[in-house]
């Protein structure tokens, strides 16, 4: 077997083979992909001890809701361990609440509240207050 | 004069040489590896203790996979351990059934979980670090059990 390639054919190959892979990249790059992202917030940004925080958000994938998935929600305090409060699923509308009850012992500083669900995170703060 | 023929010629016989260079190459990438070393540990843990891979407690850990490690490295991961008792308290680890036997005498284990006790429903951030002696040699696969124990504090 002989395969004789002329310049102009080796110059033909090898345009072909660059508009290929640049195809081929174009699909991959271009392609969207489907992140589910999960939002959180707090009623408010800053709390007397003892007072409640009210925890609210939704989980959505492409824009439709996750619907009975279970998120894991904690909070770290500026400093020591963290707290975890019980899981939540999310409701038809991709939904859910919590609430936590600010110990009458907690430190100053920023607490950061953080949930999780589907392998995607969100995050916020808020700040306990003296009376 | 004479004249240069540009053309690219490309025969069976060149084909085959060219197979065989690359079959060749492939075959010794493995005598140019380094030392690699693979382990697994399962993760025990008392009723009142979880660890976790995420602050938020979804995944609970019941095996650690050290992955590839070479002789001298040190691999450290990031634990969440949480008290899911009734009681504070602090937490120990040990190693025990080590596969084979010897990987104990090159291989150690430490979990930074301090002297402070945990709180009921609270999360420590907890670091597990993996030390690989440099002396060690013909293991190339380990397995032990990292047995947590809880104390009442």
């Amino acid at each position: 077997m002989t395969l004789t390639l002329t310049p102009t054919e080796i110059t033909v190959v090898l345009v072909l083979f660059t508009i290929i892979m640049i195809i081929i990249i174009w699909l991959l790059l271009g392609k969207p992909v489907i992140v589910p992202n999960v939002t959180v917030a707090t009623d408010k940004s800053s709390y007397f001890r003892e007072e409640s925080v009210q925890i609210a958000g939704t989980l959505v994938s492409n824009g439709n809701p996750l619907v009975g998935q279970t998120v894991g929600i904690s909070i770290q305090p500026p400093e020591g361990d963290a707290y975890s409060l019980p899981q939540v699923t999310t409701d038809a509308e991709g939904a859910y609440v919590s609430s936590w009850a600010i110990p009458a012992d907690a430190i100053e500083g920023s607490y950061g509240l953080i949930v999780a669900s589907v392998g995607v995170i969100g995050t916020t703060t808020f700040t306990p207050r003296n009376q | 004069m004479s004249k240069i023929n540009r053309n690219l010629v490309i025969t069976a016989e060149t084909l085959g040489v060219l197979g065989l260079l690359i079959f060749g190459l492939s075959a010794l990438t493995p005598l140019t590896d380094e030392y690699m070393i693979r382990s697994t540990a399962s993760l025990q843990t008392p009723p009142n203790v979880e660890v976790y891979w995420d602050i938020t407690t979804l995944e609970l850990i019941t095996e650690i996979a050290w992955g590839e490690l070479e002789p001298s490295e040190t691999k450290s991961i990031t634990v969440y351990t949480k008290n899911v008792g009734n009681t504070d308290f602090t937490c120990y680890i040990t190693t025990v059934e080590w596969t084979p036997i010897n990987a104990e005498d090159y291989i150690t284990l430490d979990w930074d979980f301090g002297n402070s006790p945990l709180k009921v429903g609270r999360i420590r951030t907890t670091v597990i670090t993996l030390r690989i002696s440099e002396d060690i040699t013909v293991i190339t696969n380990f397995s032990f059990n990292i047995i947590v124990t809880a104390v009442e504090a």
